[in-house]
């Protein structure tokens, strides 16, 4: 897992630096589709389209031209974005979310029975034949959550309800 | 000049400045003043030293006192009923909320024309209509026009270092965990860092010393135990500065390259060494940033039906043939939102989701040890390492990178309006990669006596390993000073 370590080049005169630089590494419009040969880039069948539409919600397209410009934008964000396919990732730990890895920080977030102490000094067992756990009931203050007016920023309700209109046909 | 006087002179100026549409909302002028006279002259230092400083917020992050829309329909009456931790703590050191600025729509853009509210102008010398960058397009200009003394903007690719270069100001992406994003809408939840925008690298610490801080109610800020373990307490000068060869990329505008050079030159005059090294999962950094964003997108997305909150769309929603909440969906939010919400259900979907999704995130490590393999200091975020010595190679690795922000400067703003939705990806080759790793990086307008007429200036970016927030600053102060 650890990292590489490069070969790093002084550059000790200014001069070089012009000639250095002077000429480019690589072209970003290289993980462009080339106009020429559309073909390349992934195909996206419209029973596909429809199908993602209705994973995300959002209204199918108004007429064969809109759909035809859908299709053909995620075929060229799919060109784009489908070059990493060809990079050699095996053996490569997916970074998931950027947070401590260390194992100091893990053992530090590991949930133990010390870490729920209190929440178990809460707890005491009753009854004789029929045991069970009781929570201690002491004052909890969650005045903050309870004055929370759930239908506050709705704009459209009827009362204590939410109000949604829809046509679905009734099951 | 004292608070009062500031804070008229960035009142006069929100007047002046409408018609660039930098802000979405204003807070009520008499009450700003009314308050900036309040405090006491000599308070204007110490825990307090953003007494009576007129700070913008970007729409996505919460105000209770002002509407938070994200540049999107579907939000355009929404107030939140609490204030954003960062805002809270921006009031508690004092500064007055200016107003609310206008951003691409949840922050997805590079030149903030994705706004329900229109788009953010950005003019040069000559008047001509430039892009202003984005999505943190609004901060940034009101920034650079005087409107307010320093805003928050976001940066989940880009969107405050990019504006920031456009505008010729100062804009700082922090270490991804150092401060809360509790009360800002996620767009991308796993790249999201909120950045600060000044005419200064002072007056933008300013603000970030009361911003960098754990806070309990956001589950990815960094633990107070993570913090001590951040950055380092001596840094050797002079420093070892290196060129990361794979941002010389073929489009890159000469005069954004001459500037790079001139850059690296008066670093080198200062004494600093300069090293060239190799960074080359930098290819791959925009294809999986644009499968990583969206996807996240199109899952932090998902809330908005305008039930609970938000805006509807006229009548019955939801029909045989559409899914219930396409219709508010499709009328609340913009082409793009769109656009990038459908590429993330496919990246995310059964038969994508090793190829294109975890890819992605594998990519993501590779750019990580792209970085770790060439800075001077370890990952702190891998090594626990206690003692300088552990922590830090000796003789190997430099300790930032210098490059451009962006291949080229402020575009012309009728070009980007029309601009094709992959074409526009390219913007952010630059800005990507720190994100990808949550690396601090910062950009600081440089200019060139040769091309002093350009006005603005060119967006030259410092990023530096996990936690060196401080250096990271402290070159992009230097480099400010070259002139």
């Amino acid at each position: 897992m650890s990292a590489i370590r490069q070969k790093m080049l002084r550059v000790r005169n200014p001069a070089d630096l012009d000639q250095l630089l002077a000429k480019p590494t690589w072209s970003v419009e290289s993980l462009l589709p080339s106009k020429s040969a559309a073909s390349e880039s992934p195909k996206i069948s419209t029973q596909q389209l429809h199908h993602l539409l209705r994973l995300s919600a959002l209204p199918a397209p108004e007429n064969a031209e809109a759909e035809q410009k859908m299709l053909d934008t995620l075929s060229a964000q799919l060109h784009f974005v489908g070059e990493i396919q060809q990079v050699d990732t095996s053996g490569v730990t997916p970074l998931r979310a950027i947070r401590d890895e260390t194992a100091a920080a893990e053992v530090e977030q590991t949930i133990t029975l010390d870490t729920l102490k209190d929440a178990l000094a809460k707890e005491q067992v009753v009854g004789k034949h029929y045991k069970r756990i009781q929570r201690k009931i002491d004052h909890v203050d969650a005045k903050d959550v309870e004055d929370w007016d759930v239908l506050g920023s709705a704009e459209r309700k009827a009362g204590r309800f939410f109000v949604v209109e829809s046509e679905m046909p009734q099951e | 000049m004292s608070l009062s006087t500031l804070a008229k002179e960035c009142i006069a100026n929100q007047s002046k400045y409408t018609s660039l549409n930098a802000f979405i909302s204003l807070a009520d002028r008499a009450s700003i003043l009314s308050r900036v006279a309040k405090v006491p002259p000599s308070r204007n230092h110490g825990p307090d030293r953003l007494s009576g400083q007129l700070i913008a917020v970007k729409d996505n992050i919460c105000t209770s006192d002002l509407p938070t829309t994200a540049g999107s329909g579907i939000l355009k009456n929404f107030t939140s009923p609490y204030d954003a931790t960062v805002v809270k703590q921006l009031r508690d050191a004092g500064a007055v909320i200016a107003g609310k600025t206008n951003l691409d729509e949840f922050g997805m853009g590079s030149h903030s024309v994705h706004s329900f509210f229109g788009p953010v102008k950005n003019t040069n010398a000559r008047g001509e209509e430039l892009s202003a960058g984005g999505s943190s397009g609004g901060s940034a200009v009101a920034v650079a026009t005087g409107q307010c003394t320093a805003a928050l903007g976001t940066d989940t690719g880009g969107s405050v270092r990019l504006p920031a270069a456009y505008t010729g100001v100062v804009g700082f992406k922090p270490s991804y965990g150092l401060v809360s994003r509790w009360g800002v809408i996620a767009y991308a939840n796993s790249l999201d860092t909120v950045g600060v925008l000044a005419k200064s690298v002072a007056q933008m610490r300013r603000v970030f010393d009361a911003l960098n801080f754990h806070d309990p109610q956001d589950p990815t800020s960094l633990l107070p135990s993570t913090r001590r373990r951040l950055g380092r307490p001596v840094t050797q000068r002079p420093l070892r500065i290196g060129i990361p060869l794979d941002y010389n990329i073929s489009s890159l505008d000469p005069t954004v390259r001459k500037t790079w050079m001139h850059a690296l030159k008066a670093l080198q005059q200062k004494g600093h060494t300069l090293h060239t090294v190799n960074l080359p999962a930098t290819r791959h950094a925009l294809s999986a940033y644009y499968i990583l964003a969206p996807a996240e997108a199109s899952s932090n997305l998902a809330k908005y039906d305008g039930v609970r909150y938000g805006s509807r769309a006229e009548g019955p929603d939801g029909t045989p043939d559409s899914v219930l909440f396409a219709k508010t969906r499709g009328r609340g939010f913009g082409d793009e939102v769109q656009r990038r919400i459908l590429l993330g259900a496919f990246s995310l979907s059964a038969q994508a989701m090793d190829n294109y999704f975890i890819q992605a995130q594998k990519i993501r490590r590779l750019v990580q040890r792209d970085f770790d393999g060439v800075f001077s200091a370890r990952n702190p975020l891998l090594t626990s390492a206690s003692s300088e010595a552990e922590g830090h190679r000796e003789g190997a690795g430099v300790d930032v990178l210098v490059c451009p922000t962006a291949p080229t400067p402020a575009p012309e703003l009728a070009k980007v309006k029309n601009q094709d939705p992959v074409d526009a990806y390219m913007n952010d080759v630059f800005t990507v990669p720190a994100s990808l790793a949550g690396l601090p990086a910062v950009s600081v307008p440089v200019k060139m006596r040769e091309t002093q007429g350009s006005g603005a200036g060119i967006g030259m970016q410092v990023i530096g390993q996990f936690g060196d927030d401080g250096l990271v600053l402290d070159v992009g102060e230097e480099l400010m000073g070259e002139g």
